[in-house]
C-alpha cells in the first residue's frame, strides 16, 4: 500500500484529528527507527504517516518534587544526558544510555520504545520498575494507563497507534528515601538488545524496604515482575545480611526465560537473571544504607 | 509527492519525496551526494550516519519528511570550498581510514563530539562512536584522530 | 640503508576521497539508461523446484526482464569444482540459491517482481550437520558427486609417522571446531553490467581478483575472457570474500544482454548475510606426539570440513588447512587425512586466513593443552621446536626468512610486563595471560603453478608516473604500498605517483589480492619494472648530462651527477627530451614477475611461496566465573613482516586482524535452525564495537627476506590468525577450563566450569 500523506501536526488534539481523518489507517511517527524499517519489510502498512516532532508537549521534561513529567517524544539521548534525572531515577538513565546506539538514541523517543513493546527494550523496563503511568490522547480526550499495562505481547501494545497518541510518561517520586538499579548482560557493548535486563527499585521507610518493584526481560513476552523477590524483600530490614543473594535466588526460580539460539538456553539466562537482580539489590542496598539514596528533594 | 524543505550543508534545497522515502535513499538518488554511504539500511552499521539538527543519526531509518525545516549535514558539508576540514586531515594522518566505506559516517559522529567538547577523553569518544561497525581498523586509530583533530582545532583557534 | 618512503610514514594515497565523501564505489556509479536487478533465493534448505511461474512478474510494468535457469547459458562453473549454475532450474541447496533474477526500471518494481514469482517446492531432507553428509545412505547435495556428499579429500603424509609416535613420551589427542563467519566488508557486493556495441562487456564491480573473475565470467557465459572488462570502483573491503565472482556476475551479465540495457545489481545487507561465503567450518581431531623435554615429534590430523552447498574455493581452503601447520614446527612426520563435506548451509570459501586460521586454531590451542598435562611452559616449548631461517619444513618450503622465536619472545616477555592480578571481586573475576604463533604464506603458487604479477610504468610527458598494477586495492593500502615502492626506486617525490584504477583491458595481468601477495609478489614486479624505466631514464640523463649512467642517480625527481649533484636535469626536461622527441624513449615499461618458487606436487611436497610470514600474539582475558562471560584486555602482536614498506599500514592491519580474530572467537557466529539461518541481519550478527575493542601493542620484526621487495612479506591475513588460540589458551590459564569448539560464548565458558566444578 503506499503512504499518501506525511503530516505535520502542532498539537497532541490535532495528531489525533489527523489519525482518525484516515480511520486507524494512519500511524504516528516518533523517530521512526523502528517504524521505517517495519514499514520497508512490509510488516505495517500506513496510508498516512504523523510526524510528532511539532507537538511541544511531547518534547519537555519536567522534574517536581513528587514527579517527573517526560514528553513521550523525549529521546533516549536527551534522557541519557539529563544529569537532574540521573539523579533521580539513574536506572532510567543507565537504561536509555544502553539503547542500540548513539545514532539510534538521538532520534528514538522513549515513548516509541514503550509503543514498540519489544519485551527487550532497555528503556521501557526501567518505566515499569519506577511505576510509571502514561497519558495516551485519542479522540475520545485523554486519560492516564500504567506503562505496564500497556504491554500485551511481542510488538503488541495497548495503545493503538492508529487511534491513539502518547503525550506524557509520569514518573512518581515518593517522599521517602529510595534507589534503583539498572542491569544488563548483552552480547556486545553497543547496538546489541540484552540477553537479559533488569531493573530496579526499591524504597526505604524507618529502615525497612517499603515498596520494591523488579522487572527482568526478555524473559517473557513484556516486562516480567519478579515478584516473589518483591514480596521477599518488601518489610525487610534494608541492613539484613543476605536479601540480595535470596531476592537473586527467588528471581532465578522464577524467571522463566525460553530457549534461543541467540540468547542463550533458558536456564543460562536463569543464572543471569539472579546474578543481575543480586547485584541490583545489593548496589540499591548499598546506597540506602550509605545514604546516597535518590530523591527529588535530596540531591546527591 | 510531497514538497520538502531543509538547510543541507548550509543551503535551503527543496525536493519532492514519497512519505516513505528515507533520508538516506534522498540523498544519495535525489541529491546525488553519495557520500553517505548505505551499509545495511537497518539501523545497525552507522554508515549512512549524517548530523540532523547537531545530532548524528542513521538516515536510513529517518524518513525524508521527517527534516522538513530542520538542518541537515552530509559528508560534502564539511570539508569548504574543496578544503579538509582539520578533522578529515586528521583521520588521514591518523591512519584512521582503510577501505573508506564507515569513513564518512564516522566522521560526521566524531564532528558532533567536536562541536559540543573541544577536548573529549578517551570514553566520550569510545561511547559516541559506538554506532559504528568498521571491519577494516579495529577502531583504535579513530582515537588518535580525533586527538590529532583536537590538536589541529586548537592551534587554529590560538592563530585566530 | 636510508630510504625516503620504505619504512617511514606515509599517509594513504587513497585517503582524501574517502574522507570527503567522493571516492565512488560501485554504489555511487549510475550509467545512463540503466536497469536495477533483484534476485529471487530459496526459502528452503533443500527442495526440488517443480514448477516456476513468472508470468505474473513479466506483466508488471516497468519490468524488463525475468530470467529463470532456462534463459541462462548452461556452462556450470566453480574453481575447482563446476558445481554451480547461474539459476537454479531444478534444485535448490541452502536459503539463499540463486532461481531468478529479474531487471527492471526501478529496485521497488524488481522487488514487486520478486514478489510475484512462484515457484513451487518439492521439500527434500536436509543435511545440515557432517553426521547427516556422511550417514549412510545420506540424501546428496548433488547428485553426480562422484565421492556422495565428499567433494573433495586430501590425504598427505612426510616421514614415519607411526614410528614416531611409537617413540614419544606422550601422545595427546584432541577434536576441536571452528564455525561459519561472515567476511563482513562493509560495502556491500555488485556489479553493473554493460555491452557495448561491439559486442563486448564492460563489468564494473569490486573484485579482490578481478582477472581471474573476468576468466570465471567468461567461462560462465561460454564466451572468450578476452571480451569482458572488468573495472574496479574503489573497494570498501573485502577480506577474501570479494575474490571470487558469485551467481549475480554473469546473471547480471545476461540480463544486461536480454534488456539491451546497462543492469546494476547491490545486494543487499539481508543478501549478504545468506550468502556471501563465509569460513570454512571444519571439525579438526588432533594428535601430537611429544617428548618429555617438550619436543614435538609428530603430528597427525583428521579433517572434516562443512562445505556447505557449492565448492568454489573451499577445496583450496581444506588444502591449506591440511598442510601449513605441519611447517610452523619442526615436526619429525606429519599426517593428515582430510574431507570436504557438501551440506544444505550456505557454501563457505575463503575469509582471511583461507583455512590456516581453523588449523591454528586446533594446533596452536592443542599444543597449550598438552603443555599443561605435562607441566612444561608452552612459550618455552614453541620456542623449543619452532622454525627458524634456513630450514626445509616437511612439507619443503624453503624458510628463507624466519622471526618466528623473535616474535614469540617479544609477545611473551610485553604480556607479563604489565599483567593485572589474576584474580578480583573475591575471585569472582580470574584473569589469564596466554600466547600462540603462527605461519602463513606470501603468494601461493595455486592451481595453474603460477603466482606472479605484472606491472607497467609510464612516465607522463610532464614527469608524473603512472603505475598499473592488476592487483586490487581493498582499502588496506595496496596503492599505497605500490607508490612508495615506485618513488622510492624512481627517486621522485610520491605525490607524482599516481596509481591507476584497475581495467583488465589497461592494467596488466595480476592474480589477484589474496593470500597475503600484493606488497610481496606485485609489490616486486613494481620494483623490478621501476628499475627498468629508470634505466631508461638514466640513459637520457646520461646523455643530457655527457656523464657515465653509472654516476647519475635520481632524487626528488631530479637526475643528478653524483659527484657534483649541482650538475642535474629534472625529470620533468628528461621527459620532454625523450618522450616527444624522435628519439622516441617511451620511459615506460611493461614487465611481468614471477617468485622464485617451485609450487607443491601431488604430495603437497613443494616451496611454493615467495615468503613465509611469522607471528606470535599474547593476550590478556579476564573470566567473569558466574556469568561465564570473557573480556579480552590487551592484546600484544608480534609480526614478522619482513620490512615494514608503511608502519601505519602495517599497524592497521594488525589492529583489524586482531579485532576479527577476537570476533570470530568470543562473538561473530552465523546460526542455523534445521538448516534455515538465523543470523540474518547485522542486529543478529555480533560485530564488535569500539566498545568491545581492546589495546593492542603491536611488535615489528624485521627478517629482511630475500626476495620480497626491500624484503618486505606479507601482513593482511596472518594478523588474526593466532588470535583466537590465544584468547582460548588465556582461559585456561584463567579458570582450567579448554574450550576446544568456537566460538567461545558465555554460555559454554559458564557451562564448562559447572562441569569442572561438578568434577571436583
Amino acid at each position: 500500500m503506499r503512504i499518501e500523506k506525511y503530516l505535520y501536526p502542532t498539537s497532541a488534539e490535532e495528531a489525533v484529528r489527523m489519525l482518525e481523518d484516515y480511520q486507524g489507517e494512519a500511524m504516528i511517527m516518533a523517530g521512526g527507527t523502528d517504524l521505517v524499517l517495519w514499514i520497508k519489510e512490509g510488516k505495517r502498512e500506513p496510508s498516512a504517516l504523523v510526524d510528532i516532532d511539532g507537538i511541544k508537549e511531547l518534547h519537555s521534561v519536567l522534574i517536581q518534587e513528587n514527579e517527573i513529567i517526560l514528553g513521550a517524544g523525549v529521546t533516549h539521548a536527551e534522557v541519557a544526558e539529563n544529569r537532574e534525572l540521573k539523579k533521580r531515577v539513574k536506572c532510567l538513565t543507565d537504561g536509555c544510555r544502553s539503547v542500540g546506539s548513539p545514532q539510534i538514541r538521538n532520534i528514538a523517543t522513549v515513548g516509541g520504545n514503550i509503543v514498540s513493546a519489544q519485551p527487550a527494550a532497555d528503556s521501557t523496563v526501567n518505566f515499569v520498575a519506577l511505576g510509571a503511568e502514561c497519558e495516551i490522547v485519542s479522540a475520545e480526550g485523554r486519560r492516564r494507563v500504567p506503562v505496564e499495562q500497556l504491554f500485551l505481547g511481542v510488538g503488541k501494545s495497548a495503545l493503538n497507534p492508529g487511534r491513539e497518541l502518547m503525550t506524557k510518561i509520569y514518573i512518581p517520586l515518593p517522599a521517602c528515601p529510595y534507589a534503583t538499579s539498572f542491569q544488563r548482560l548483552a552480547p556486545r557493548n553497543s547496538l546489541a538488545l540484552p540477553i537479559v535486563n533488569v531493573a530496579a527499585y526499591l524504597a526505604e521507610k524507618d529502615g525497612r524496604i517499603a515498596e520494591a518493584r523488579i522487572v527482568a526481560s526478555p524473559v517473557a513476552v513484556t516486562p516480567f515482575r519478579l515478584r516473589q523477590a518483591e514480596q521477599y524483600l518488601t518489610g525487610k530490614q534494608v541492613s539484613e545480611k543476605g536479601l540480595a543473594a535470596a531476592a537473586g535466588q527467588l528471581a532465578h526460580d522464577e524467571a522463566n526465560p525460553r530457549d534461543s539460539l541467540l540468547r542463550g538456553s533458558g536456564e543460562y539466562r536463569k543464572v543471569l537473571v539472579q546474578d543481575l537482580v543480586t547485584k541490583a539489590v545489593e548496589e540499591i542496598l548499598g546506597k540506602l544504607l550509605r545514604g546516597g539514596a535518590e530523591h527529588a528533594g535530596n540531591n546527591v | 509527492m510531497q514538497e520538502i524543505t531543509f538547510n543541507l550543508n548550509g543551503e535551503e534545497v527543496t525536493v519532492e519525496v514519497e512519505p516513505k522515502d528515507t533520508l538516506l535513499r534522498v540523498l544519495r538518488e535525489k541529491l546525488f551526494l553519495t557520500g553517505t554511504k548505505m551499509g545495511c539500511e537497518e539501523s545497525e552499521c552507522g554508515a549512512c550516519t549524517v548530523i540532523l539538527d547537531s545530532r548524528p543519526v542513521n538516515s536510513c531509518t529517518v524518513p525524508a519528511a521527517k527534516v522538513h525545516g530542520k538542518t541537515v549535514v552530509t559528508i560534502e558539508g564539511i570539508s569548504k570550498n574543496g578544503e579538509l576540514d582539520p578533522l578529515q586531515e586528521a583521520f588521514i594522518e591518523a591512519g584512521a581510514v582503510q577501505c573508506g566505506f564507515c569513513t564518512p559516517g564516522v566522521i560526521l559522529s566524531a564532528k558532533a563530539i567536536l562541536d559540543r567538547c573541544e577536548n573529549p577523553d578517551e570514553e566520550q569518544i569510545r561511547d559516541e562512536l559506538s554506532g559504528h561497525l568498521c571491519r577494516c581498523t579495529g577502531y583504535l586509530q579513530f582515537y588518535d584522530a580525533i586527538r590529532i583533530a583536537v590538536k589541529k582545532l586548537q592551534e587554529q583557534k590560538t592563530e585566530k | 640503508m636510508e630510504y625516503k618512503y620504505i619504512g617511514n610514514k606515509q599517509c594513504f594515497v587513497d585517503a582524501k576521497e574517502k574522507v570527503s565523501g567522493t571516492a565512488k564505489y560501485l554504489d555511487d556509479m549510475t550509467v545512463p539508461n540503466m536497469l536495477y536487478a533483484k534476485f529471487l533465493r530459496s526459502p528452503h534448505p533443500h527442495a526440488r523446484i517443480v514448477r516456476i511461474d513468472t508470468g505474473e512478474a513479466e506483466a508488471l510494468p516497468g519490468v524488463r526482464a525475468v530470467l529463470t535457469g532456462k534463459d541462462c547459458p548452461k556452462n556450470r562453473f566453480g574453481l575447482e569444482i563446476a558445481d554451480v549454475e547461474m539459476l537454479n532450474s531444478e534444485k535448490v541447496r541452502y536459503v539463499g540459491d540463486e532461481i531468478a533474477a529479474v531487471a527492471a526500471e526501478s529496485e521497488e518494481i524488481a522487488e514487486e517482481a520478486i514478489r510475484r514469482i512462484h515457484v513451487e517446492y518439492e521439500l527434500l531432507p536436509v543435511i545440515d550437520t557432517l553426521e547427516k553428509a556422511m550417514a549412510p545412505g545420506a540424501p546428496l547435495v548433488h547428485e553426480d558427486c562422484p565421492g556422495g556428499n565428499i567433494a573433495k579429500e586430501y590425504h598427505f603424509s612426510e616421514g614415519n609417522l607411526e614410528e614416531d609416535f611409537a617413540s614419544c613420551d606422550y601422545v595427546f589427542e584432541k577434536t576441536f571446531c571452528t564455525h561459519r563467519v561472515q567476511g563482513l566488508y562493509m560495502e556491500p557486493f555488485g556489479c553493473i553490467a554493460q555491452w557495448e556495441p561491439n559486442g563486448r562487456l564492460t563489468m564494473w564491480t569490486g573484485l579482490q581478483s578481478a582477472f581471474q573473475g573476468r576468466n570465471e565470467i567468461a567461462k560462465a557465459l561460454g564466451i572468450d575472457p578476452t571480451r569482458i572488462t572488468i573495472k574496479s570502483p574503489v573497494i570498501g573491503g573485502g577480506f577474501g570474500a570479494k575474490i571470487w565472482i558469485r551467481n549475480f556476475h554473469p546473471v547480471v551479465a545476461v540480463l544486461a544482454r536480454a534488456t539491451g540495457r546497462p543492469v546494476k545489481y547491490v545486494m543487499s545487507r539481508e543478501e549478504e548475510m545468506l550468502t556471501t561465503r563465509p569460513r570454512v567450518a571444519p571439525q579438526i581431531h588432533l594428535k601430537l606426539g611429544m617428548m618429555k623435554d617438550g619436543t614435538m615429534v609428530a603430528k597427525e590430523a583428521k579433517i572434516l570440513a562443512d562445505n556447505g552447498a557449492y565448492s568454489w574455493a573451499a577445496t583450496k581452503i581444506l588444502l591449506n588447512m591440511s598442510v601449513r601447520t605441519d611447517c610452523l614446527y619442526r615436526f619429525r612426520s606429519c599426517k593428515t587425512d582430510s574431507y570436504l563435506i557438501y551440506t544444505n548451509l550456505i557454501p563457505t570459501s575463503g575469509f582471511r586466513g583461507y583455512g590456516n586460521s581453523q588449523a591454528h586454531y586446533a594446533l596452536e590451542s592443542m599444543i597449550d593443552w598438552c603443555c599443561k598435562q605435562i607441566g612444561l611452559d608452552p612459550v618455552q616449548v614453541r620456542l623449543k621446536n619452532c622454525v627458524r631461517t634456513g630450514d626445509l619444513t616437511l612439507h619443503g618450503w624453503k624458510i628463507k626468512s624466519c622471526g618466528l622465536s623473535e616474535c614469540l619472545e617479544a609477545a611473551d616477555r610485553k604480556i607479563r610486563e604489565k599483567r593485572l592480578p589474576q584474580s578480583a571481586e573475591g575471585g569472582r573475576i580470574r584473569r589469564g595471560i596466554a600466547t600462540a604463533c603462527m605461519t602463513h604464506v606470501s603468494g601461493n603458487r595455486g592451481g595453474d603453478k603460477y603466482d606472479g604479477s605484472s606491472a607497467m610504468i609510464r612516465i607522463h610527458e610532464d614527469g608524473k608516473v603512472f603505475v598499473f598494477s592488476g592487483e586490487s586495492n581493498l582499502g588496506q593500502g595496496a596503492y599505497t604500498v605500490f607508490a612508495e615502492i615506485a618513488a622510492e626506486v624512481l627517486g621522485v617525490s610520491i605525490d607524482q605517483v599516481v596509481v591507476m584504477p584497475l581495467d583488465t583491458d589497461v592494467s596488466p595481468f595480476g592474480l589477484g589480492t589474496y593470500s597475503s601477495r600484493v606488497t610481496t609478489v606485485a609489490g616486486k614486479a613494481i620494483y623490478n619494472c621501476a628499475l627498468k624505466v629508470k634505466d631508461q631514464i638514466l640513459n637520457v640523463a646520461s646523455e643530457a648530462l655527457k656523464r657515465p649512467k653509472g654516476a647519475i642517480d635520481i632524487k626528488d625527481g631530479v637526475a643528478y651527477y653524483t659527484a657534483d649533484p649541482r650538475d642535474c636535469i629534472s625529470l620533468k626536461k628528461l621527459c620532454a627530451l625523450a618522450i616527444r622527441t624522435n628519439r622516441s624513449v617511451p620511459f615506460t615499461e611493461y614487465i611481468s614477475y614471477d617468485p622464485p618458487t617451485i609450487g607443491a606436487d601431488s604430495r603437497g611436497y613443494g616451496d611454493y611461496s615467495s615468503a613465509y610470514t611469522y607471528a606470535a600474539q599474547s593476550v590478556e582475558v579476564e573470566v567473569d566465573t558466574v556469568t561465564g562471560f570473557v573480556k579480552v584486555l590487551r592484546v600484544v602482536a608480534a609480526h614478522d613482516v619482513g620490512k615494514v614498506i608503511n608502519p601505519g599500514g602495517v599497524i592497521g592491519q594488525i589492529n583489524g586482524g586482531v579485532a576479527q580474530g577476537i570476533g570470530w572467537t568470543l562473538y561473530e557466529n552465523m546460526q542455523f535452525q534445521d538448516g534455515i539461518p538465523q543470523s540474518t541481519g547485522l542486529h543478529k550478527y555480533t560485530l564488535m564495537t569500539i566498545k568491545d575493542m581492546p589495546e593492542v601493542e603491536s611488535v615489528i620484526v624485521e627478517s629482511n627476506d630475500p626476495i620480497g621487495p626491500f624484503g618486505a612479506k606479507g601482513i593482511g591475513e596472518p594478523t588474526l590468525i593466532p588470535t583466537g588460540p590465544a584468547i582460548a589458551n588465556a582461559i585456561e590459564d584463567a579458570v582450567g577450563v579448554r574450550i576446544t569448539d568456537l566460538p567461545i560464548t558465555p554460555e559454554k565458558v559458564y557451562r564448562a566450569l559447572k562441569e569442572k566444578e561438578a568434577s571436583k
